[in-house]
This record gives C-alpha cells, structure tokens and sequence, in this order.
C-alpha cells in the first residue's frame, strides 16, 4: 500500500462528518470512493491531505504522517487537486504552477513546466493569462497541472467533473488514465461515479460519514443498490 | 491659490504620503498573508522612532543609520510577536484575535509612556538645510524621507511581485489552503510577512523621527491613516493602498492648509466613505471569498 487511511475520523463541532474510515491504495492503483453529497467523501480526502483535522493513522509508504502538516505532506509526493479547483485566481498559468513546485529545485522546477505544458499544450499558449479568465475546462487542467508539478506518486483528486460538460469531463478522465498509465496511483473521490467505475480497480461507497460497500470497481459496477442509489439508471 | 503654493502643498502631502503608504504596506502584507488586523502596528512605528532617538542622541549615530538598524530591530520584534504570540491565537474567533493585537497595542503604548514620558522629543542631527526647486522649497530632511519611502517600497514591492518567498505570500493571500496543498510551508511564510511587515513599520517610524517630533503616541496617530488608506485602497491590495496613501496624505495637505487638521481629519473619513459607496471593495480591491 502507497497509502493508508485507518479508523479516520473527522469532526466539525459536533458532527461527525468521517465516522472512522479505513482504506488502502496499492501503489500505481486507482481506487475510486462514491456517495451522496455530504456522505463525507471531500473530507476524507481533506484528512488525507492535512487541510482538516482528524484522528487515526496516515502512513503513506510507510511513513506515519498523522502529525505532518500539508506541506509537508505534499513534499513526500501527494499531489491534490480540490473540489471546485480552488486555484491562484489572480496569478497567471505560469504562476500558479511555479506555487505547484514551490518545494522543487530549479532544475526539477523546469522539468516539471515542461512536463505540464508538454501535457497541456493548451496551458502552454495561456501561460501569462490569469487563471480566473480562463474557461472551467482549462482551470481544471491547471488544477491538474499545478498538482502534477512534483512529480507526485498519488494524486488525490476531488469531484474532478465538477462543473463540466461532457466532453471536458472526457477529456479530464482521458487525461487521468494517461497519468494512471504513467503509474500513478489515483484516489479519487466522485459523485458523478458512471464514468469513474470504467477506470478504478476499486471502489467504495461512503454514506453518512460511513464506509458502507467495498470492492472491486466492477462488482461494485454491476451492483443494483449502488447502480440505483448512486451512479442513476 | 497661487501654483507655487499649490506645488509646495502637494510636496508636503506628497512626503506625508508615502510615509503613510509604506505604514499601510505593512498592514495589508499583515491582514492580506497572515489575516490579521494589526491594531498594534502604530506601536511598532513608535518602537522605531523611540529606538532612532536613542541611538542618535546618546550613540551619536547617524539618522540615516538608524533607518536600517530600525528595520533590523522592528523585523526581530516583529519575528518574536508572531511566533511567541499571534501565531497562537490562529484558528482562534476573529474577535480573540483582534483582542490580541488590541492588547499589543496597549501595552506598547504603556511602555513606551512609562519609559519616555509624554514629552515631545526631536533631535537635529542628521541632513539638514533646505532645497529649492523653482518657486517649491523642500527640507533636505523631508526629501531623504521621500527618497527612502521610494526605494523601501519599491523593494518591498518587487519582493512581492518577483521572488520565490513573494510567490508564496501572494499565493497565501489568495487561498491558505492550496498553497499548503503546493507546498507552501505557512507559518514560515506568515513570520516572514509579520517580521518585514513590522520591519516597514520601525523604518518608518525612524524616517518620522527624522522630520517630526516624537512622543509615546506618534506612531499609534499615524496608523489610523493607515487603516483608512488600507480600507481605501482594497483590503490587501498592495497597489490600492500606495495610491490611497499618496491620496490621503495630499488631501490632508491641502485641508490642514486651507482649514485645520481637524477638518482633515473630517474629510479623510469622508472620502472613505464615499469610496466605500462607489466602489465597497476600494480602489484596486476585489471580492475575496473565503
């Protein structure tokens, strides 16, 4: 396991939002985590990124990060790409991913520009445009982008097809496999599951801040509870 | 009003202006990075003015000296503040945190009367004479004051517009939580903001001791200007606030000329609120969400 979540609980006051969650993610894997809104899926990410506070175990290849802020977190190869995307609104293309690499070297600085824009050729064109005027389509690819600047070896990635159309939503999925591909390891966290469960090799289902269904992405594919509940005939 | 006369206004407002601009830097660098209201600010004005005082008068060091022994001293301070006190009250309600810095400031005015006593103190070292241009006369003094606001904010500028630490502190202004998802150690960040923004904040209460006389309140005075320029020019908006400071200090020129300070005073706030009608985000400001 690259990664492991266990008994991970996450409070806001009173309410419970993640109810002692466990997980694991293989390296170069891609496991996918549905549920209604609200089931605590953002959250679960969150904790596993540091930006909330939380109890239980993060070891991520090995190493216990329960204590370690985000930062540091993200240094050890975690890249995160945030729901709603959640970038330098008033910064350029190329602002943005230098905030991406903050922790890089020079050199690996400019491997990682090279790398994006290789891959966005789009980004490439608009590097001194600032990201707030470009379309939802191109934000996200930024989002991706900037968290793909340090090379990571898992990317936690949060309602990526947020605001999306189709073809754009295609085209980010296209663009995950690729990096999949690439080796590595995704979790990701979808409501919008149809097209996400023809990818992942795993799958699970949160409601009320619960795991309730694990399994392979198939089975869970192909199960009428979750077809009807979450993914919608 | 003769063009003379208005010339030599619109020096003098100008002087004050950027005095007043580079106060404001720093508490927008403070509010904008570190998301705190710094109602002790003006105290740091003051530490820096009282500490010029000292070193002049009884080292006999230069004034222009005690400019960057000022900054060094305030940044130091500055470093400490932070990271022994308000970087506990983070996470904490907004209220507590005001109280804090609201606490800060009390306590450095307390110290300041209790060391120096209300007297108002000057000294005349330093560069001296006046200069003439036309028909304007400048003090030697009041154009080493301009010339220092100059390059300390367009230093302070480029730091935050063109390196590495400015990437992050802007990136920090605009959303907290993905520059730590980039990497972005952030109480290092906030120290490095807290520390060169109260570093400004001595530098230019040594450039106020150069051209004024100081007493225990004379940076606490001047910071009030600065909220308003601050409000004026968009919360945060480092742009905003250097062209509301020039504003200010101009119209407080003209008004304290043709009036008295009082009505400058008035009309300050005026203008404040007419801004904040036309446009509520300031000058340069927009609408940052959460």
């Amino acid at each position: 396991m690259i990664l492991s979540l266990d008994s991970i609980e996450v409070r806001y006051g009173q309410a419970v939002a993640v109810d002692r969650v466990s997980l694991g993610v293989g390296a170069g894997k891609w496991v996918l985590v549905m549920g209604p809104n609200g089931a605590g899926k953002s959250s679960l990410l969150r904790a596993a990124i540091g930006l909330v506070k939380h109890r239980g175990r993060i070891t991520f290849e090995g190493r216990d990060l329960s204590a370690e802020p985000t930062w540091i977190r993200q240094r050890l190869g975690i890249g995160y790409v945030p729901e709603g995307r959640q970038l330098f609104t008033e910064m350029t293309v190329e602002e943005n991913l230098r905030v991406g690499g903050y922790g890089c070297s020079a050199p690996a600085l400019r491997r990682g520009l090279d790398l994006a824009y290789g891959m966005f050729p789009r980004l490439a064109e608009r590097r001194g445009q600032i990201a707030s005027t470009m379309s939802g389509g191109e934000q996200q690819m930024l989002a991706m982008a900037r968290a793909l600047m340090i090379e990571p070896k898992l990317l936690l990635v949060d309602e990526i097809s947020w605001g999306l159309s189709p073809i754009l939503v295609a085209q980010v999925f296209a663009t995950l496999v690729e990096l999949h591909a690439g080796g590595i390891a995704i979790l990701q966290v979808e409501q919008n599951a149809f097209e996400a469960l023809k990818h992942a090799q795993s799958a699970l289902v949160m409601s009320a801040g619960r795991l309730v269904l694990e399994g392979a992405a198939d089975e869970i594919a192909r199960d009428r509870r979750v077809v009807e509940s979450y993914i919608g005939a | 009003m003769t063009f003379p006369l208005f010339l030599q206004l619109l020096t003098n407002g100008l002087v004050v202006g950027a005095l007043l601009a580079i106060v404001a830097l720093g508490v927008a660098l403070i509010f904008g990075v570190v998301r705190v209201v710094n109602f002790a600010h003006g105290e740091f004005v003051t530490l820096g003015a009282f500490a010029t005082y000292l070193v002049v008068t009884q080292l006999n060091i230069s004034p222009l000296l005690g400019i960057p022994l000022a900054f060094v001293l305030g940044a130091a301070v500055g470093a400490g503040i932070q990271a022994a006190i308000v970087s506990r009250a983070a996470g904490r309600p907004e209220l507590d945190v005001l109280m804090v810095t609201y606490a800060l400031s009390i306590i450095g005015l307390g110290i300041f009367s209790s060391a120096f006593s209300g007297d108002f103190r000057s000294y005349s070292e330093g560069p001296s004479g006046i200069f003439t241009l036309g028909s304007v006369v400048i003090g030697l003094r009041s154009l080493t004051v301009l010339l220092v606001c100059l390059i300390v904010g367009v230093g302070t500028i480029l730091v935050v517009q063109r390196t590495r630490i400015g990437l992050a502190l802007r990136a920090l202004a605009q959303s907290r939580d993905s520059a730590a998802a980039c990497g972005i150690n952030v109480p290092a960040a906030e120290l490095f903001a807290f520390a060169l923004a109260v570093g400004l904040a001595a530098a230019a209460g040594a450039l106020v001791s150069l051209i004024g006389t100081i007493h225990p309140r004379v940076g606490h005075d001047l910071v009030l200007d600065a909220f308003v320029v601050v409000v004026l020019g968009g919360m945060g908006s480092i742009g905003g606030a250097v062209l509301a400071a020039i504003a200010i200090g101009i119209v407080n020129a003209f008004t304290s000329f043709a009036l008295d300070d009082s009505w400058a005073r008035i009309l300050t706030y005026c203008l404040l609120y007419a801004t904040l009608l036309l446009r509520p985000h300031g000058l340069l400001g927009r609408h940052v969400g959460a």
